[in-house]
């Protein structure tokens, strides 16, 4: 499952989702937004995607992270828009047999959504507004 | 014909989301194109990637047609 939308999601809603038969471990990763960065205060950060390309790129990272790590599934939600300190920013579920393929596809999918797939930032802070 | 599309701190710089353009050729020709009529494009083009319907491409030889649609993205900041 791969979504991105504005509103914001339950953590425990995907977890139960995951949960099943054939799955003993269900690793997590929620990224929130952080009211500091690089020295300057932090109230909210905007964030941009391009929608049509974001969807096929994270498509390609679940299907990726489930082959190479031999997982059960992986659902990855981003949000997009204004989201104010301590929002919720992306939610990665993975499930898997056993706990070491579970938390290592976790963190490839997150290293992977930073590197590949179009979405983008502002930071607005006490000393002005920045894309980062 | 082809849509160029600017996303993000791009967008805002150039002032435009998307503007088309009344040719088929070379991505490069595109590009040449676009940066008689916005230079800045060429900065753009360096710093950041160019995806065509959703690719990241590096071959700016690379065909592009009436239906097709190039992205200049800045450098991603997602998660």
């Amino acid at each position: 499952m791969i979504r991105i939308q504005r509103e914001d999601f339950s953590v425990e809603e995907f977890v139960d989702l995951m949960r099943g038969r054939d799955v003993g471990a269900i690793v997590t990763f929620l990224g929130v937004v952080r009211g500091f960065s690089r020295g300057r205060n932090v109230f909210e950060l905007e964030y941009e995607v391009y929608h049509e390309m974001a969807l096929k790129t994270l498509e390609e990272i679940r299907r990726e992270a489930i082959e190479r790590f031999n997982v059960k599934d992986v659902f990855i939600i981003h949000r997009f828009g204004r989201l104010k300190v301590g929002e919720r920013i992306v939610l990665i579920v993975v499930g898997a047999l056993h706990r070491k393929e579970a938390f290592e596809a976790c963190s490839f999918c997150i290293d992977e959504i930073k590197r590949k797939v179009p979405i983008w930032k502002k930071e607005k802070t006490d000393v002005g507004e920045y894309w980062v | 014909m082809p849509v160029v599309r600017f996303f993000a701190r791009f967008r805002e710089e150039i002032g435009i989301d998307r503007v088309w353009i009344d040719f088929e050729g070379s991505l490069k020709e595109i590009l040449n194109i676009l940066i008689k009529d916005h230079p800045e494009v060429r900065g753009f083009v360096e710093e950041g990637f160019v995806a065509v319907n959703c690719r990241i491409v590096e071959d700016l030889e690379v065909r592009v047609g009436r239906c097709d649609e190039v992205a200049i993205l800045p450098r991603f900041s997602g998660g």
